[in-house]
């Protein structure tokens, strides 16, 4: 947002919405527009601390630094948030009033993977709102809260990778590669020449950096108003067209593969997305959908017309699908390797090109859908055009249709 | 759910009267074809290093998956693109289309009318499809099935289709359009090496003729490649649907209207 003032400076473009650059900055806001989970993965001194410390002053008195570190306990991190009297025995309404008055709306943890498991789970809890006691959980937060975290993934770690990664996909929403997007030589230029400190700055305060309201604001805005329908048809295409399979002559679905995919698709789906990329879980496109709208409010405050943003949908969700996806393990990691050079936003790329060719090829089916359900009519010419991947349209179309026309009864 | 009156731009009330006034597909599996034949001088390589750039561009774009396939045995060399499979003939067939060109892959017709002009290449222009049971049955099989919804059996093989006017999609899957031709076409089934000198109207051959030099070359697999070869014979029994040498040349014709 045009408010941020911090230390981290970095015009490297992430994406371009109608013609309206996104930087690293821009993608926080999002996240915190979205109430979405953000992890910034990156190598030591990417200045990925200082991204998530400048985002502090957003929240000055309702923000919490956490350092990741495997000596950590619960306890540890409850004294931290002035919950430590949750660990003598306090009665059910004594913790709900603790619980209460725990009013951080913004967490951000570094090093997170660093964490002991069990800290771990507890400050995923406290992204999300919560706190987990005895098994019964209490709200934090006010009814916002979310986490920033850092680490790198990549680093060797005492205990199973898997677990770790297995956790952040679940808990992270969107994860950013600050090496990938990391600052360009005019942002280091200037860096260098203005201070040679080599330490995160926790110091320096961005004065105009009380934003909590409006993030809120647009919080709620971005949240309560209704998804526009094309998003609604991309976000499905991504659950179910891209789960569709053609198995040597017989339609399936990746989910039903299991741990068959992708090595028992042998045929020319070898190479294209059908073994290349799973499909988005619902939860991944609630968030897809999320980070998409709050692209489209920046867009907007970056001056964007409404009709261009209505024009852009597709590209809005494809560039959050991008940065939702990238790191979430839909990724085909061998495919990955083997022809995209270890890339993963390059795949990303590939996997957009085409969905973008399909939907090319279905618009003017797609709009032929919606006369047919907005004329009350069921027609077996349109349905008709609706196949293979696109199957779910069809199912869609038809139940609509119905619906549509018990309706008008 | 409220449903919008436009989706992406198109107005769905236009799209569904478009859908719903379409003509039906008759059981006649003759569908259009161009019988004009073009004039000499109307066929051309690509010699346009520019359009060759363009087109694999395009390739890539358009089937990111499938770089070994397509433009990875593509290359601009001595002025002249080199290079060609059933799919690349077909993809370059659907870029010509994308820009609007005035130039469109050549039909076996096309090729027929100038066979000098394709001397010592060989030119993807067809597929032949004979059963749903031998090689490339994967793609035999979503081929029929888009038949079978038109109303076509197995008693219609064996079925020769012009690459132009067929679109790939992001699998490499054969898929019809409106403007698709496909025929039941006899000489398909004819013995191995049966010399012919006569063709019909679709550029295949009509009749067998000992006294030719021509020859089609025949095979039993479900879906074959089909191209003219080096010496003007025509092959239809290439398996192999992705292999490309550099005697490909992808031929365009420039079809004439009216």
């Amino acid at each position: 947002m045009k408010e941020h003032k911090g230390v981290y400076q970095n015009s490297t473009e992430l994406m371009d919405l109608g013609g309206k650059p996104f930087y690293m900055t821009d993608f926080v806001d999002a996240c915190l527009y979205g109430r979405l989970n953000l992890f910034l993965q990156g190598d030591t001194g990417s200045g990925k601390t200082q991204l998530a410390r400048d985002t502090m002053d957003y929240f000055p008195d309702k923000s919490m630094f956490i350092l990741g570190r495997n000596d950590m306990d619960t306890r540890e991190l409850f004294q931290q948030i002035n919950l430590e009297k949750l660990r003598s025995g306090v009665s059910s309404q004594e913790l709900k009033e603790l619980t209460d008055k725990v009013n951080y709306k913004l967490f951000v943890v570094d090093e997170l993977p660093n964490s002991v498991p069990a800290v771990r789970a507890q400050l995923f809890n406290l992204f999300d709102g919560f706190i987990e006691i005895n098994g019964k959980t209490y709200s934090i937060g006010g009814g916002y809260s979310v986490g920033i975290a850092t680490g790198n993934i990549g680093q060797k770690f005492t205990e199973s990778n898997n677990d770790l990664g297995r956790a952040l996909k679940d808990r992270m929403h969107v994860t950013i590669d600050t090496d990938y997007f990391k600052p360009n030589s005019w942002d280091t230029f200037n860096i260098l020449s203005s201070n040679t400190n080599p330490r995160v700055d926790f110091t320096k305060r961005n004065e105009n950096g009380n934003l909590e309201k409006k993030i809120m604001e647009v919080h709620n805005k971005i949240t309560s108003e209704e998804i526009p329908f094309e998003k609604l048809v991309v976000a499905n295409y991504l659950i179910h067209g891209l789960d569709y399979v053609n198995l040597e002559g017989r339609e399936t679905t990746k989910t039903k593969m299991k741990d068959a995919w992708p090595n028992a698709i042998t045929n020319h789906g070898r190479g294209s997305d059908e073994s290349l990329v799973l499909p988005v879980s619902p939860r991944a496109a609630k968030s897809i959908l999320r980070l998409s709208q709050a692209f489209d409010y920046i867009g907007r405050e970056k001056g964007l017309t409404e009709k261009e943003v209505e024009e852009n949908y597709f590209n809005s969700m494809m560039n959050a699908y991008k940065f939702v996806g990238a790191y979430s393990g839909i990724l085909n990691e061998l495919a990955v390797r083997e022809n995209y050079g270890n890339d993963k936003y390059s795949t990303m790329d590939a996997i957009i090109s085409a969905t973008k060719t399909q939907f090319d090829e279905n618009i003017p089916n797609i709009s032929a859908g919606i006369g047919m359900v907005n004329s009350g009519k069921t027609s077996k010419k349109v349905l008709d055009r609706f196949s293979g991947r696109w199957d779910f349209m069809k199912n869609f179309l038809e139940k609509a249709s119905e619906e549509n026309s018990k309706g008008e009864n | 759910m409220k449903f919008p009156s436009t989706f992406m731009g198109h107005n769905g009330k236009e799209e569904l009267e478009r859908i719903e006034n379409e003509e039906p597909v008759k059981k006649n599996i003759e569908k259009k074809v161009n019988t004009l034949i073009p004039i000499q001088g109307d066929l051309s390589f690509v010699t346009d290093e520019n359009l060759y750039k363009e087109i694999t561009k395009y390739l890539d774009l358009a089937f990111p998956g499938h770089k070994d396939i397509l433009s990875e045995n593509l290359k601009f060399e001595n002025s002249v693109m080199k290079g060609s499979n059933t799919y690349i003939a077909t993809a370059v067939d659907m870029y010509l289309k994308s820009i609007n060109s005035e130039y469109r892959l050549a039909t076996q017709l096309d090729l027929e009318q100038n066979l000098k002009f394709t001397a010592d290449t060989y030119n993807d222009s067809g597929l032949a499809l004979r059963n749903l049971g031998k090689a490339n049955k994967d793609q035999a099989i979503y081929l029929f099935n888009q038949l079978r919804k038109k109303g076509l059996t197995e008693k219609d093989f064996p079925i020769w289709f012009n690459l132009r006017e067929l679109n790939l999609d992001n699998n490499l899957n054969f898929n019809l359009t409106d403007e698709s031709f496909y025929k039941k076409i006899e000489s398909l089934n004819w013995k191995n090496g049966t010399n012919f000198s006569e063709i019909n109207s679709f550029g295949l051959p009509e009749k067998e003729d000992k006294t030719s030099n021509r020859q089609i070359w025949t095979a039993d697999y479900a879906l074959s490649r089909c191209y003219l070869g080096r010496i003007s014979n025509l092959y239809s029994d290439g398996s192999g649907l992705s292999n490309s040498s550099d005697y490909g040349r992808v031929v365009l014709a420039k079809p004439r209207s009216g």
